[in-house]
């Protein structure tokens, strides 16, 4: 409290103002302190201090020094202490000599000494105060400060020699109490009474409110106000912005710096930054001026790159497909963006644009490859984001069928295809017939599909169809050939046998499942497009093909219905049956033959077993003989024993088949010799 | 010296003969037999229907691996033929000789070639065949080894067993 009330003494209004002279007490106690003050001091420029005393110590103050506190140490031994002041006045001086004696046992002041007053001091009013159980023209001066010791705001008026009228002006005055000091002399001591008065929250300071965003952002201006709280409308507030410290930022700019309301800029931050500003707001009216400053931070985010979010609608691309790329850039800031789109792999694929989004076309590739495209987007201040969309590029399967190609009719076929990419990366497989007469296809394995072809000599197609995706379909096709089943003649055999292992005439008796008894030769009605024995059907044909009358002179060859081979008929014109060559020289026959196309056939050859035997019959006396050398049975040729060459050879030796008119057999012999021989041509 | 000349001539003949000569019809991709089904092999070339083995003598259907004779009598054939029920099929019959002839073939060579399953020791196969030309009732057979054709007594167990059936009109 001392310490207050000193500070305040700084401050502390005169209420006598008389001619330099000096106020001061006539004792003092060792161990006490004393204020002594000049005045009036509106004449002076300055006052100095000087005391007698050794032990004393002096000190001035005041705006002129026109105070001095005296303070005497408990161990000083003077007696009494002169006091000298010295008014400066430009080059001259005015000086002042005062004693003040030294005296031990300062009386105590009479506790009826108090300061008195309302009991709470009220605002924007004069509130008389009165120092009590003083006498009449006693000197008392008065200060009145806050519990800063500041005395801003508060005015004292003297009223009468022991009243003070205390005035607090709410715009100015700061605090929730008020401490006052009379100092007085008694008796030639000095004493000093304080009171402190409660304002009761009356004050209303003023009060500097200032309005922030909660977060700044880089390279956006934001918004600052200031608001100076429990002003009078009389008051003129003037507001001051300056940037106390940038933090991080290159550079805080203020959109103005002397209203109320200010935009502030923060650029050239890489991340979060504090950003310290301040605002002074000077508060004058006609009776006092106020200044409130305030530092504060704002935090400052730096401005985010944009971000990049894409969606494909496929995973991958096939040779030739095309997907869409919806690409969506984001600001954090809602900043303008722009999208570039780069095709790193213009091998592989390419690009163009779609509305709004992209549409990406794989290239025609022989390899598996990946497409590689990079997007960037960049907001208006450089900020950018890439990334990289990969697009795998696949070649198309190439499709090898390993099923037979051929079959006869009548018989299952089998549909089988591979394929030189994953199976896994088909999505669907589908057979389907193109061509011929319709199968029924059964799906027997991903790959393969079994079928029944109905009809010979007809050619059928399929068409393999794998689904990659639902855009992308590769087909092959297929064809297969279907052979007709090819037919025997029967052997002309017409002998039966009993089931005692006799010979007999009468079939009733035969053995049942003899060949006498089945197929063409026991035939009762059987339609043939010629004629011929048993169950043959042959027909003549003339050098160039045509069909003649039976055993027509002119005939060159006869044409085996049934089969459908034609053989060339063992004559005068083309050589006679008993006739032997070698295969050197039936090879040159044949060869004059094709040239020649003999009958209108140019695919003569020997006969091989089974197709020599196709044509010959075992029966004895109606044999195919007369009708291969065009000798009508009617006139009686016999036939000798034949040794009939074919062209079913074995490590040097050829199939002979032996006929005899009593029998037909086989051997085999060697096929450096000369033998019979018929020759036929094929389909 | 002679040798290395027909050697020669050997060669000089192959070669010259064209594929009229030494035709090989080869059909190889195409599948003309059936797998086995309820012992019977189809064969689609010539729309017939085979047993898939040689029948048994004592039983009358496809022989077991246990049996060693597979030959019978050309009587015995014909008789177990018109017996038969194989594959749920009643209309067996011995094949008459140009089918036999069918089951021999090759290129280089002329021997059996089609999938039935043959007998242990099985030299021959019985025909329906007669050759009216011998006193004795006879069937001809077939050679497994060369498809030689050799008539046989019907009295004599000379001869093993296929069956065949028409599957087409026409076959015969």
């Amino acid at each position: 409290m001392l310490r207050s009330i000193s500070a305040a003494l700084v401050c502390a209004a005169s209420i006598s103002v008389q001619a330099f002279e000096v106020q001061l007490p006539q004792y003092i106690s060792p161990g006490e302190q004393v204020v002594l003050s000049a005045s009036p001091i509106a004449q002076y420029d300055e006052f100095a201090w000087q005391s007698s005393s050794f032990h004393a110590q002096l000190q001035s103050y005041g705006e002129k020094q026109q105070f001095a506190v005296l303070k005497l140490p408990k161990y000083a031994s003077d007696t009494q202490i002169n006091i000298y002041t010295y008014a400066l006045q430009g080059w001259s001086y005015e000086t002042k000599q005062n004693l003040i004696e030294v005296r031990a046992n300062k009386p105590k002041l009479p506790s009826s000494i108090a300061i008195s007053g309302p009991s709470t001091l009220l605002l924007d009013q004069p509130n008389v105060l009165s120092l009590q159980g003083v006498a009449p023209n006693t000197r008392i001066s008065w200060q009145a400060v806050d519990d800063n010791g500041s005395n801003q705001g508060a005015v004292l008026q003297s009223v009468s020699d022991n009243q003070v009228e205390l005035s607090l002006d709410s715009a100015v005055f700061q605090s929730e109490s008020i401490n006052v000091l009379a100092t007085l002399n008694v008796s030639g001591w000095q004493y000093q009474v304080t009171k402190s008065f409660n304002l009761d929250g009356q004050v209303t300071q003023p009060n500097l409110v200032i309005n922030t965003q909660n977060t700044y952002q880089e390279h956006k201006s934001g918004q600052l106000s200031a608001l100076v709280e429990h002003t009078s409308p009389d008051d003129e507030v003037t507001y001051q912005w300056r940037v106390i410290n940038k933090g991080l930022a290159e550079a805080v700019t203020l959109s103005t710096s002397n209203q109320a309301q200010t935009d502030v800029l923060v650029e050239g931050i890489e991340k979060v930054s504090k950003v310290t500003l301040a605002v002074t707001a000077e508060i004058n009216s006609l009776d006092k001026t106020a200044s409130l400053t305030k530092e504060f931070d704002i935090t400052v985010t730096a401005n985010k790159a944009p971000s990049l979010n894409f969606t494909t609608s496929k995973p991958q691309l096939w040779d030739g497909e095309s997907m869409t790329v919806v690409v969506e850039a984001t600001d954090p800031e809602q900043d303008t963006t722009t999208l570039t789109v780069e095709n790193l792999t213009p091998d592989f694929i390419s690009i163009s644009k779609k509305n709004t989004n992209y549409l990406v076309k794989a290239n025609a590739v022989t390899a598996d490859a990946m497409g590689r495209i990079k997007l960037t987007v960049e907001d208006l201040w450089g900020n950018r984001s890439s990334e990289i969309l990969d697009v795998k590029v696949r070649r198309l399967p190439n499709i090898h069928f390993s099923h037979k190609h051929r079959l006869y009719a009548n018989s299952p076929g089998l549909l089988k295809a591979e394929i030189d990419i994953p199976v896994n990366q088909v999505q669907a497989v589908e057979w389907q017939q193109v061509l011929g007469e319709p199968v029924q296809l059964n799906k027997v394995a991903e790959f393969e599909a079994n079928y029944v072809a109905n009809e010979g000599g007809t050619d059928l197609s399929f068409t393999l169809n794998l689904t990659l995706s639902p855009d992308v379909v590769v087909s092959a096709q297929t064809q297969i050939n279907v052979l007709s089943s090819q037919r025997l003649n029967d052997t002309g055999d017409v002998s039966y046998i009993d089931k005692n292992a006799r010979w007999t005439l009468d079939s009733l008796q035969s053995l049942a499942g003899l060949d006498a008894l089945i197929g063409r030769d026991a035939s009762e009605v059987l339609l043939k497009q010629g004629a011929g024995p048993q169950g043959f059907d042959f027909d003549f044909l003339s050098g160039s093909g045509a069909v003649l009358p039976a055993f027509s002179s002119q005939a060159a060859c006869l044409r085996d219905n049934h089969t459908g081979s034609v053989w060339l008929l063992k004559n005068q014109q083309n050589g006679d049956l008993q006739t032997k060559k070698n295969l050197v020289e039936i090879a040159a026959d044949i060869t004059a033959l094709n040239q020649k196309q003999r009958c209108g056939k140019q695919t003569w050859l020997l006969p091989s077993a089974p197709q020599l035997l196709s044509v010959l019959s075992t029966n004895q006396s109606e044999h195919t003989f007369y009708w291969l050398t065009g000798s009508e049975p009617a006139l009686g040729r016999v036939f000798s024993r034949l040794q009939l060459l074919s062209s079913t050879e074995d490590t040097g030796q050829n199939y002979i088949v032996n006929w005899h008119p009593s029998t037909l057999a086989s051997s085999w012999a060697s096929n450096q010799n000369a033998y019979q021989f018929l020759l036929m041509a094929g389909e | 010296m002679n040798k290395v000349i027909l050697m020669a001539t050997l060669l000089g003949t192959m070669s010259y003969l064209p594929n009229s000569i030494a035709q090989c019809n080869d059909a190889s991709e195409v599948a003309r037999y059936s797998p086995v089904l309820e012992q019977t092999i189809t064969d689609y070339k010539f729309g017939l229907m085979w047993s898939a083995c040689a029948i048994s003598p004592t039983s009358g259907e496809c022989m077991s691996d246990s049996e060693v004779r597979s030959r019978m009598t050309g009587l015995k054939a014909v008789q177990f033929a018109g017996e038969s029920v194989i594959g749920g099929h009643t209309d067996w019959r011995l094949p008459n000789l140009k089918e036999a002839m069918t089951l021999f073939g090759g290129c280089q060579d002329f021997t059996y070639a089609a999938p039935l399953q043959m007998g242990k020791y099985q030299r021959r196969i019985w025909t329906a065949t007669t050759d009216s030309g011998q006193s004795e009732p006879a069937l001809k057979t077939i050679a497994m080894v060369n498809g030689q054709i050799v008539s046989w007594r019907v009295s004599s167990s000379a001869a093993s067993v296929f069956l065949v059936r028409d599957i087409s009109q026409g076959a015969q």
